[in-house]
Parts: C-alpha cells; structure tokens; sequence
C-alpha cells in the first residue's frame, strides 16, 4: 500500500502539464502605514478562480493570461486594490493596503481570507492573529494563543489551567512548536496556566492538524508555526498593559529607517508580590501556604528585521522565559524550588533568486531545561532534565511555467537530551544514580512537495519526505539475560553510531471546488517522531521528561486520514466545514512506575513500555469573521483509544484524554467605536482516569485493588467567561482601553484532579477513605489596562 | 551502591513531602467532597501466607472489600474469613491448617499448621477450600538455598547520638539471580516483624559482589514522615534475612511501589501488586531466613 502510494507521488511530483503562452506577475504586499509584509493576502484575477495568496513573507506570483489582466489584491481588514495589466513579458509589482477604517462597521479580526476556507489544498488549518487572539476573553487579563486554539475542534486542553494540549488524539508531545522556525519545548507558564507566548510580540499562529505538508516533520499531530511580529519600518510606537497579575510591554520601530526595524517585548508576573496580599485574606489557612511560597515567571523577546535588498532579507529572534518557584515549611525543616524554562534564538534569511524561485535560510537553537530540588534537614535531592537542539533548515520554492509549485529542502537537528539527572547530598555523602547519562542524537530529513491545478478545480498537493534518525554515543548500554538481568556493559565512544533509523513518508492532500462556494478535501499523512515525552503524571506538568530514539525506544509511528465539505455562504461572510478523520498510532511509550520509580535498579529507559493507539472523529465548524458580531461554533465528536501489552491486561482501553464531545463557541460584538464585549462557552467530557475500586490488607497495610485502566470519568469540564472592553481615548498619538474580564462566570467547580483523603488507625480498627476533587479556578474577575503611545 | 537503598527511601520521603505540600497548597484554592459511583467489584479472598525453611506454615485469608467502605471493628468481621479449608501439599505429604487467634497480626487470626515445616529446595502448594468451591483459590511458592549476611550491626547516623541504621555485609552468590528481604522487631516494642522501608531487594546490580548496606525501621505507616524511622539506643533488634524466590520478590516489590506511590495523585497509576494466587490476591510465600539480634549501642 505504500510502497504504491510512493509511486504515485513521485509520478505526481514530476508531472508535466502544458499551457498555453503565459507570463508571470510576482512581488510583494505591504501594509502601506508600517511597511510589514502581509501574509496571507490574495491575489487573483477578476473572472477567473482560484487565485493564489501571499506567503508568509508578504511575497507572490501569479500567471497572467495572454492580454488584459485586472488583478484584484484583498486582505481583511485592508482596503482591496484592483489594478488593470497588460504585458508580454514576466513583470514584478509590489501592492501597498491601507487598512480599513473601523468607522464603517467592518470590523475585521481574522488574518485568514474566507476564500482560502474553500480553495486552499490544505485540510486542517486553523490561523489566528494576536488582533483576534485579543478580542477572547482572557484569565486573570492574559491574552493567550494557545487557549485560542484550544476553542477550535480538534484541538483540546489537557485540564483546567494546563497548556499542554492534544490534536485528534495525539500526545502532548506530538505537537511541534515553532516560534520563527526554532521548536519550543514546553510551551507553559505556572504549571500551564499561561502559555509562553506573549500577544503583543506574536503576528500569527497558524495550527495545522491535518495533510500536514512534506516540509514540516519531527511530529505526528500538528505543527503550531508562530510568526513573530516585526518592528514598524516607519513609526516608533510603544505599548503595554497593567493587570492584575501580570504586565507587559513592548517596543517598536525602525532601525533604519524603511530597511530595518526591531521588536522587543518584556512580561513578568507578580502573583509573589500583588496576588498574595489581596488573597491572603480570603483563603482559609493562607497563612501557612503564602508565608513560606513564592512564585514568578517572565518572558523576553526581541526581533530584528533587516531588508538588505529587494531579494534579501534578514531577521533575528530571540525568547527566553522562565519560571520559578519556592516553598518553604520552617515546621518541617523542608525547602522546595522547581523552575523551568525555554531559550530559543533563530537567524532567518529569505533570498529571491527570480519571480520563480525563491528560498528559506534558518538556523536555531532551543534549550529547555527544568530543575527540581528538595531539602529536608541534612537531606537534599536534585532533580535536573532538559533538552538542546540546533537546527538548520533550507527550504527552496520553485514555480513552474504551468503553475506548479515545487518545494524542496533540508532540515537537520542535532539532540541532546539529559532525561533525568538525580543528585542527592545527605551530610557527608554525594551521590549520583545511574540513569544520569545523556543521550546524543542526529535528526535529519530531505523533502520535495509539488503543489499542481490538474484541472481548475482539482488540485493536488503531494510530498515525500525522507527522515533519518541517529542515536550516536557517549552511551553505555546494558546487556540483559532472558529473566532482564545486567550481564554486561558496552561502552560507545562520543560521536560513535548506535542505533540508525530511516524512514519514508508519503504525504498527499487534494482539493476539489464543487462550485465557487464550496469544495471537498482529502488527506493522507505518514510520519515519523523520533522523540518522546515520557509522562508520570495525569496533568501536564513539566516534570515530564524527552527522550530520543535509541535501541529500545523505537520511534513513533502516525498516519492519518482526514476528509472535509468545506463551505462559503452569504457571500463569505460565514464559512463552514465538517471534516472527519481516523489516525493510528506506533510505538507510544507509558511510565510504569511513574517518575520516581526505584533509581537504585532501574535505568530509566527501561521502566518504559510500549503500545499503540487509535482515534476517530468528526469536527463542525461554523465561522463568522467579518460585521459586528463575529465567532465561530465548534463541535468535535470523538474517541482515543490506547493498547499497551503490559497495562490493563493487554486490553484496548481510553486515553486518558479520551474526549467524545467538546463544544466551543466563541462570540464577540464590536458595539461601536468604543465598546466591545465577547464571551466564550466551553463544554468537555471529563477526562479518563484510573480509580482503585476495592482495598485489601497485606502487613498491615491497605492495598488498593484498581479497576480497568481509565475506565473512571472526571465531571465534565465547562465554563463561560464574559469579557468588555473600552476603548477609553485613541488618537494617532495615544491609544488608550481598559479590559474587564470574568473567568468561569457562573464558578463552576471543574475538576483538576482527584484525590483520596485516607483516615485509619489499623490497630485500633478504623479507616475512612474520602474523594475530594480539587479545582483551582472559581469565578474570576480581572481588569486590564492597556496603552499604546 | 552501598547506601542507594537508603538514599532511595529518602527521596521518596522528600517526594511525599513535596506532593503533600503542592496539594496542601493547591487544595486552599477550592476543594470539596467529591462522591463518586464506582463499580462494585466482586470480593475476593486475599491471602497473606508463608512459610519458613524449618517452620509451619501460617496463612490469614480475608476479603477484599469495596474502596469506599468503612471499615471499623463491627464490619471486619465481614472482611476475616474464618471459614476455609486451608491444605498445605508438597510431594505426597499434607496438611490442613488450624484456625487460632494471633494479636500479632491483623486480623488477629491465623491458619496454622503443626506437622508439615518448611525445607530448603521444597515446594509448597496452598489450597483454600469454600462451600461455594467457585471461591477456592490455589497457589504455589518454593524455598531458595538461604544466604546469610556476613554480619548485621546498629551504626548511628552521622550526627546523630541516639539515632541509627542496622547495616548488613552481604556477600551475593555469582551466576544466579538471588531476591533478600529483610525484617526487624525491637524487643518489647514490636509484636511481630516490621518489613523495613523498601525491605525487598534483588542482586540485580550487585550480582556475586559483596556489599554493605543500611536499612531504616520499618514504620507502621510507612508514609508517616513526620515520625522517624530510626533505631534508638539500647534497643534489642532481631534481625531477620530472607532469601525468597522471584515471584515472592515481585510481590513484595510491586507492594513497596503501590504503597509509596499510590497516595500521589499527580502519578500514572499504570503499576499493579502482583499476585501468585489463582483466583485470588496477595501473596503465598516461601522463605529461607536467618536471624540475628544485635543491641543498639555506640
């Protein structure tokens, strides 16, 4: 089946279609006040559909029939230009948009022309701009995009408060992160609370969950791409907000000007400082919690952008994050610290050879790293895991003559993982455990995609994409008997190849246009994960740890079908879709002790087991994006399933996000000039959980007796929050509004996790045992204060 | 090496606190009683049974009983069963155990046999029979060659004067995979012996070495961290060290991790007690052991 799938796409791929004599408009769209490109805007000749969109960096190319062209360029919330060409030759032209003027009720938040809903060959796409990402309501006044993406189907949270989250049914670790080309591992704050992504530095977060193309790997699920916002070319301009948690502010302009300009943006909480003291008096027994604890968090990030020339341009980005926790319990004699963050840094160069040819330069680093350590009188331990990558990524775009579009590229990464590196110090002994070896790998793939119009309503989107894994020393390996037993060591020498793998995968997307408002849309997707995200806990926590392929751990396996009825109606005002897909799942990894398994005889890659995984589904999507009530409608009706031989007896049994409905509608209303209110609704399945069922007595000691795996329900998860915003002063100087937000209006007590509270006295006959549930969000008022200048 | 046991048992017990605490922090946010409809799974017998290398088998056999039941004086009665019959077979001899009351253990009654003991290299086959033979359950355990440790002594912990470890030189035996576990009962103090924290230990990393190890009190509550888990001076400890065979380790380990684990709820409950009774839970287990007293003194 896939050997012939692969033929069909390397047929697919060198396909030669003739046309008649053409010629080729190409160049650039700009925001004509800032000089930004934009991205997304579409371009197409009047009378003839499709047309083509701008990519992300504002550039495109278009063929012009033989003749008279009127060439119609439209971007939301810009004011569409039309502009008549007649030409015999291959000509380039930049266009210039004007945004839109709120006056006239045209209020505009989407970065995403409906058109492409229904002309674009790709599937499961779901774009948002920091404006609409904005406009939701928000925790504690925190904008947030991948909340955002979380109210769209097919894209779920984990539980209350945690970033982390799961398309189709994938893992949190299938989901690959890109800030400007450079992977960002864990994208979480305060436990998950709030992502690492600041709104005011962000243009656009683009999600894809299906028929995703050749050119991205690494992940089964989904890619995030998150482009950077570049610094205004022409206007210096600051802007920031105050809230109640947290407050933020950023910088922009030119560098010099109309060639180069930067972006830099800083946020930092306070919870330690402000929230302790307002919420000292409302908790009972605050006291002995907020007096020994302190917590902060805060992000940076800049941008540099510099266009050299008209074919070359540069840009520089940069974040670095972290958190940090304390806790202090003088009674106890114990101390606790845990941080954690994320570094990524990337040089990108663009480079236009002609009006057909074009290429991508990137080269990254990202580190992530998370520490833990304990104290408890003369007793510390310390808990340290992370991850390094640098990647360099080349990507070459090729249009042809008869309009295909060519893609093809390298991208190569090296690894360095440090799984799980336990320290501990007792007055007068220092040791180390064995599990505390890094691991070293190389991560490569070339790729070529072919995009081609077989006909003016068919057209196909194929790719190959070829990957290659190499797990390489320093490592040691341990030799076991029949009964798993150490019997030997082999020692491999630094840069030393282990273990190779090499993979092929096949991707094809396809679009037909029923009419001019509606098409149908398949996919197929193979891929390759050569990392793994060990989990030990039910939430997402960042205690979690990456591991690379090696001997044992085999890599990940996905493949995915998807289909979809794409609609447009009352003239692209509301777009639709129903799209259904099945994927299958290889190789998935559990813990089956949990983190603190026994260090003493266990290596920690071997307390790992392997299984498969399923899912199904269908999502529903209603969007409005233009007028003064605009939102969207999503319903995703599912089910994941996981089959591990050594849990649940080797029976199938839910995921434990196993999600069958989730709904989510997104509403918001732009009053007039000055008011605008928006509220979001959200309702889920509970998540899967395993529960002991009965108890017994060993020694003394009651051991509880669990029932089949995640075969318990959680109460479902819903909330509505509520949020208006005014617009206090806005003129071309200063922009001032105020945010009030409600978070989970009605204070609905959503599960975050469950625990039991065992009361016994054994010797003297008693024990109790309760549920308890605990939730960490009641209703929540916040108010934000935000300012332009 | 040496100490990784001890050092393991401490950051379980820094572990706990860290978890208490997080839920002792996150709990003032909003918590409430939470009742939950499980399924009510069927009772089974459990068995908590074993026998020594030169001594008569005991078994106590009770119920499991459903996780949110209370259990006070009145309803364990319900849980004890008292009415079995309880048959130890090993070659062609057998016997069928006595019920007699037993404070040292809880519940306080125990099957007991008087004829048949264990032998080294011998294989044990239990047998408890019901009215309803649809509730009998069956098992099987042998008794391995017995290792004794070189020597068993009290040493203080450092900084400590009053407070210490019984330490153990064990030289394991090469070319075999050999499973130790090791209890303590403190003269006047202790009814019966206390499994020390995380007392089942396999030679996996120290196969044909000789080490030198500590071993903490066995507690009660083993996750009491408030209370220590030490010896004091001038106690009189009786040591005893076993050797068991795999399956009989497996319990004993999987129990050491279900107890240290399962009160955390932010971990992955994947693991499970192994059992190596038919139809049944807990444990049917042989053991080769050798005692030593030792006084805690400077």
């Amino acid at each position: 089946m896939t050997r012939k799938i692969t033929v069909f796409f390397i047929i697919n791929i060198f396909v030669i279609s003739f046309y008649a004599q053409e010629y080729r408009l190409s160049g650039y769209i700009y925001d004509s006040i800032t000089s930004n490109v934009l991205t997304g805007a579409s371009i197409y000749i009047k009378g003839t559909s499709p047309g083509t969109v701008s990519n992300n960096n504002g550039y495109y190319s278009i063929l012009l029939k033989d003749g008279e062209n009127t060439i119609i360029v439209s971007y939301l919330g810009y004011k569409s230009v039309e502009k008549t060409i007649k030409t015999a030759t291959n000509i380039s032209m930049d266009f210039y948009l004007k945004p839109g003027v709120i006056s006239t009720g045209e209020v505009v938040v989407s970065t995403k022309d409906p058109r492409t809903n229904i002309e674009s060959a790709e599937t499961g796409i779901i774009q948002l701009s920091g404006k609409e990402i904005e406009r939701l309501p928000a925790l504690m006044g925190e904008a947030d995009p991948l909340r955002a993406l979380q109210l769209n189907p097919g894209v779920q949270s984990a539980s209350e408060g945690v970033s982390g989250y799961y398309v189709r049914g994938g893992g949190t670790d299938q989901n690959l992160i890109l800030l400007d080309n450079a992977t960002v591992y864990n994208p979480s704050h305060v436990l998950g609370f709030f992502s690492v992504f600041n709104t005011d530095a962000i243009r656009s977060v683009k999600l894809i969950k299906s028929g995703i193309p050749a050119n991205y790997g690494s992940r089964l699920s989904s890619v995030i791409e998150i482009t950077g916002k570049e610094g205004d070319f022409k206007n210096y301009s600051t802007k920031g907000s105050i809230g109640l948690i947290s407050s933020k502010i950023s910088s922009q302009g030119p560098v010099f000007k109309n060639n180069s300009s930067f972006l830099v943006s800083y946020r930092r909480s306070y919870i330690d400082e402000v929230l302790k003291p307002l919420i000292r008096p409302l908790v009972k027994g605050s006291s002995s919690f907020y007096n020994y604890s302190r917590y902060y968090f805060y992000d940076a990030s800049a941008k540099l952008t510099c266009k050299i020339n008209r074919n070359n341009k540069l840009s520089l980005t940069y974040y670095k994050g972290r958190d940090d926790y304390e806790l202090e319990r003088n009674q106890l004699n114990y101390k606790n610290n845990l941080n954690w963050g994320n570094m990524v840094a990337s040089l990108n160069w663009n480079h236009i050879f002609n009006e057909n040819w074009y290429c991508r330069n990137s080269i990254s680093l990202s580190k992530y790293q998370f520490s833990f350590s304990a104290q408890q009188r003369e007793i510390k331990i310390g808990l340290f895991s992370g991850i390094e990558d640098i990647n360099y990524k080349i990507d070459f775009n090729r249009i042809n003559i008869n309009g295909n579009v060519i893609r093809f590229g390298v991208d190569y990464q090296y690894h360095n993982f440090i799984p799980n590196n336990i320290d501990a110090v007792t007055s007068d002994l220092n040791l180390k455990f064995g599990a505390n070896q890094n691991l070293y790998s190389h991560e490569s793939a070339v790729y070529i995609a072919n995009e081609t119009s077989l006909t003016n309503r068919l057209k196909i989107n194929s790719g190959l994409r070829l990957t290659g894994f190499l797990h390489v020393g320093p490592y040691e390996e341990y030799i076991r008997d029949y009964n798993n037993e150490i019997t030997d060591t082999f020692t491999y020498k630094s840069g030393e190849l282990i273990k190779p793998y090499f993979n092929l995968e096949p991707r094809v997307s396809l679009r037909y246009l029923l009419s001019d408002n509606s098409s149908v849309k398949a996919s197929f997707t193979t891929s390759y994960q050569y990392i793994h995200l060990a989990t030990a806990s039910s939430v997402t926590l960042p205690t979690d740890i990456w591991l690379p392929s090696t001997k044992r751990i085999k890599p990940q396996k996905g493949m995915q079908i998807s289909a979809g009825y794409f609609i447009n109606m009352f003239e692209n005002l509301v777009t639709g879709s129903v799209d259904i897909y099945y994927k299958d799942f290889r190789n998935q990894i559990e813990l089956l002790y949990g983190i603190v398994n026994d260090y003493s005889d266990n290596i920690f890659e071997e307390s790992i087991t392997f299984g498969n995984g399923q899912s199904y589904g269908i999502e529903l999507l209603l969007r409005k994006q233009k007028g003064k009530a605009t939102g969207w409608l999503g319903y995703t009706l599912g089910k994941t399933t996981r089959q591990f031989n050594e849990i649940n007896e080797g029976d199938i049994y839910p995921a434990k996000y196993d999600r069958r409905h989730d709904i989510n509608l997104v509403l918001s209303y732009e009053l007039n000039g000055k008011w605008t209110f928006a509220s979001t609704f959200i309702y889920a399945t509970g998540n899967a959980m395993t529960l002991p069922v009965g108890k017994y007595i060993i020694e003394g000691q009651v051991i509880n007796e669990y029932g089949r795996t995640n075969s318990f329900r959680m109460p479902a998860y819903h909330r509505l929050d509520l949020s208006v915003t005014y617009l206090a002063k806005k003129t071309d100087k200063f922009e001032s509004s105020w945010n009030f937000s409600v978070f989970n209006v009605y204070s609905r007590s959503n599960p975050f996790y469950i625990y039991f509270e065992i009361r016994e006295d054994i010797s003297n006959y008693y024990l109790e045992i309760n549920a308890k549930q605990i939730s960490l969000f009641p209703v929540m008022p916040s108010l934000t204060w935000s300012f332009r200048f | 090496m040496s100490v990784s046991i001890n050092i393991n048992s401490l950051i379980y017990r820094l572990l706990r606190v860290t978890f208490f605490l997080i839920v002792a922090s996150t709990a003032q946010f909003c918590e409430k009683e939470l009742s939950i409809e499980l399924p009510q799974p069927e009772s089974k017998i459990v068995v908590e049974g074993w026998i020594e290398d030169g001594g008569y088998p005991n078994v106590i056999l009770t119920r499991s009983a459903p996780y949110f039941s209370s259990i006070d004086s009145g309803s364990l009665r319900d849980y004890v069963v008292t009415k079995a019959k309880v048959t130890i077979v090993t070659g062609d001899q057998y016997e069928v155990l006595t019920l007699k009351p037993n404070d040292a253990y809880f519940p306080p009654y125990v099957y007991f046999g008087s004829e048949l003991r264990g032998e080294v290299q011998g294989t044990y086959h239990l047998k408890v029979e019901f009215e309803d033979s649809d509730n009998n359950v069956y098992a099987s355990t042998s008794i391995p060659e017995l290792t004794e440790p070189d020597s068993v002594w009290f040493q203080l912990e450092p900084g400590s004067d009053s407070l210490g470890r019984i330490w153990i030189k064990l030289s394991d035996n090469p070319g075999e995979n050999n499973y130790y576990r090791l209890l303590t009962r403190r003269k006047g103090k202790d009814k019966r012996y206390v499994a020390s924290f995380k007392s089942a230990f396999s030679d996996k990393l120290f196969n044909g070495e000789t080490i030198v190890q500590g071993f903490n009190r066995g507690l009660s509550d083993l996750l009491d961290f408030t209370r220590d888990n030490l010896f004091r001076l001038g106690d009189t400890i009786s040591v005893k060290f076993c050797s068991l065979d795999k399956e009989h380790y497996e319990f004993w380990n999987t129990y050491q991790n279900e107890i240290l684990l399962s009160a955390n709820p932010f971990s992955a409950s994947n693991a499970r007690v192994r059992s190596n009774i038919q139809n049944g839970l807990g444990i049917w287990g042989g053991y080769a052991a050798s005692y030593h007293t030792v006084i805690a003194k400077k």
